[in-house]
């Protein structure tokens, strides 16, 4: 039984890390995206002077839609975990 | 004394204390984790009360009203690192399923010496964060009680400490929803009366962009850099677009090492609950985070239309002016001797002052006036609670009963933590005294904390799950990381260290010291080749498995 335990953890860890792994890695580099680099546009003025809603593109972009991008982010990785995580068990 | 709004900031109060005394426990496990019972929509909720404190409700539309774009740092730091959160931390610490962050620092660094550690950054962290609160807390009973700010801090150590020593984690984090909800509706209620009074929006988060272009083309008038500008402001003593970015980037990273927040992941019944948790939180924060740049809008139109290009006696009629001006909230001064306002230098308002001084300068009923205090003293209150809860569970149980005194029974350790609970909350109230009458501002004292994570318990932790670090390089590269923050925090805030690479006390003292941290710590790995025990290694491959779904 001890044998048996120990063969079905590293099968699991062989499984489900490799993937939990790269679905984070890659949603952190979209995440990086709405973090970091878009606000760097703001240093240009042709970004500046885009209107969405009548707000400069950078000021909609800082304050509204990158929080909208994160709780997408998380309940992505939420989903696609847990239903691994289902799957496997 | 206005006595309606003193109404509703006792009527709280009083929903506070009723809400911790009918959830109130005598059981350690709900004491310290409400029982790991606790659903992940409703720990989202609390999470989001205990995130938003004064920082978030009195502090962040105020200071993007006065900097304009150069304070969005603070909106999309402060929910940024959420994602990381749930992707780096969240569902680990709770497979790992003990009651506090030092435990798990011993567990997994294999060394006492490691949770002393964990306790004094615990502490360090908390304590920062917390006189920010308390600060927070002076603003909104000033403005109830018309008593100078000072008082209003240490009257309210009373209340705090009432609040947090009747129940333990369980009464904190339903407590917690309550204040949740209360500050709210608070904020939203007095963002969407002010708009539809001003402009007669009925959705204001779409329609504001107009009165945006207003507040620009008005200031473009009078020659000063508008609300829009980017990269022009001082921010927490720092400048352009390197401190906005890294500001950024730490309040994002230091989250994840926020004790008061980790502790929320042990109190839901699996990882899979702690995943869906940490977006719930954020979706409950983002009802506030999304609404504060429309609330800092209002707010700047309300000063550039009533203050902006008047004298400073035609200032002094305005009856809120004369309010705020009494309070020490306002300090109209004609700096360049043109006869008239033409700046915010010159207009002299507090960035704190502007949320919950908005309602008075639109002019809307008291009793919204009464519900954007109470919101403010929600916040506050809430935040302080899980902080003092924090602290005092890690000198009660991961100093007293690991190191002190073992055996100790339960009714002595509470009684401890509730003699540890006063002593901790009039240290704090002392120094957020001294630190509103030397002008520090919320966001910024609270941003230091962040910084202090990010040089050690951000890397204790990443590194310590994601990597299998010795304990002497970890060790080390705490200590160095913290040396290096703090050097450059106090260096900077002093004025001895000016800005390198214009950066301020929040990003350089996070950047330097979270680089240190990491650095060292990695050289001394590779110099002592030292492996962890099998027990840890195995500890560690747990954390990486999947979690049989609950029932």
């Amino acid at each position: 039984m001890g044998e048996l335990a120990l063969s079905n953890e590293n099968e699991g860890l062989k499984r489900f890390w490799p993937y939990v792994r790269n679905v984070t890695l890659v949603l952190l580099v979209i995440w990086s995206i709405f973090a970091v680099f878009i606000h760097l546009l703001a240093l240009f003025d042709w970004w500046r002077s885009i209107k969405i809603l009548g707000y400069p593109a950078h000021w909609i972009f800082g304050t509204q839609f990158s929080i909208i991008a994160y709780i997408v982010l998380i309940f992505t990785y939420a989903y696609l975990v847990s239903k691994k995580e289902e799957e496997m068990l | 004394m206005n006595i309606g709004i003193t109404a509703f900031v006792f009527a709280s109060i009083l929903i506070f204390i009723g809400v911790a005394y009918w959830t109130r426990t005598g059981r350690v496990e709900d004491f310290y984790v409400a029982g790991r019972s606790i659903k992940p929509h409703v720990s989202g909720a609390a999470t989001a009360a205990a995130w938003m404190s004064a920082a978030s409700f009195i502090s962040m539309a105020g200071v993007i009203a006065i900097l304009g774009y150069d304070a969005v740092p603070f909106l999309i730091g402060w929910s940024g690192g959420y994602v990381l959160l749930a992707m780096l931390i969240a569902p680990y610490l709770r497979k790992y399923g003990k009651y506090t962050i030092p435990e798990f620092v011993e567990d997994r660094y294999y060394d006492p010496k490691m949770r002393l550690l964990g306790v004094i950054i615990v502490l360090m962290i908390a304590f920062i964060y917390a006189l920010g609160q308390f600060i927070g807390i002076g603003i909104a009973l000033s403005m109830t009680l018309g008593i100078p700010v000072v008082m209003g801090i240490w009257l309210t150590v009373i209340v705090i400490m009432i609040y947090t020593t009747l129940g333990g984690m369980k009464s904190v984090t339903y407590v917690e929803v309550a204040q949740y909800l209360i500050l709210i509706v608070a904020y939203l209620v007095a963002l969407f009366a002010a708009s539809f009074v001003i402009k007669g929006y009925v959705f204001p988060h779409v329609q504001a962009g107009e009165l945006l272009n207003e507040i620009v083309t008005r200031e473009a008038q009078f020659g000063q850099k508008t609300m829009v500008d980017p990269f022009v402001n001082k921010v927490a003593g720092g400048s352009g677009v390197l401190n906005w970015i890294f500001t950024a980037l730490i309040l994002m990273v230091g989250t994840v090492g926020m004790p008061h927040i980790m502790v929320k992941y042990y109190l839901v019944p699996s990882a899979r609950d702690a995943r869906f948790s940490v977006g719930w939180a954020l979706v409950f924060i983002a009802l506030l985070y999304l609404s504060a740049s429309t609330y800092a809008i209002v707010g700047r139109y309300l000063l550039v239309d009533q203050l902006l290009g008047h004298s400073v006696d035609q200032v002094q009629q305005i009856g809120w002016a004369r309010t705020m001006k009494d309070l020490g909230m306002l300090n109209p001064r004609d700096l360049n001797g043109n006869g008239i306002l033409d700046s915010f230098a010159e207009i002299g308002i507090r960035k704190d002052a502007i949320v919950m001084g908005m309602p008075m300068m639109a002019n809307l009923p008291w009793f919204i006036v009464a519900l954007v205090i109470t919101g403010g003293f929600a916040a506050a209150l809430s935040t302080s609670g899980a902080l003092l809860l924090t602290m005092t569970v890690s000198l009660t149980r991961d100093i007293y009963k690991r190191f002190i005194n073992p055996d100790v029974t339960e009714a002595k350790e509470i009684w401890i933590a509730r003699v540890a609970t006063v002593i901790m909350a009039s240290t704090i109230a002392f120094l957020a005294s001294l630190l509103y009458e030397s002008g520090g501002i919320i966001a910024v004292i609270v941003g230091w904390a962040y910084s202090v994570s990010v040089a050690s318990l951000v890397p204790l932790f990443v590194l310590g799950i994601w990597t299998k670090i010795g304990k002497k390089a970890m060790m080390a590269g705490v200590i160095v990381g913290l040396a290096v923050c703090y050097t450059y925090l106090l260096g900077n805030f002093f004025g001895f260290i000016q800005p390198v690479l214009g950066l301020g006390q929040i990003a350089g003292g996070g950047i330097f010291g979270g680089i240190a941290c990491f650095v060292t710590a990695l050289v001394v790995q590779t110099i002592t080749k030292e492996k962890p025990p099998e027990h840890v290694v195995s500890l560690l491959d747990s954390l990486k498995l999947p979690e049989t779904p609950r029932k």
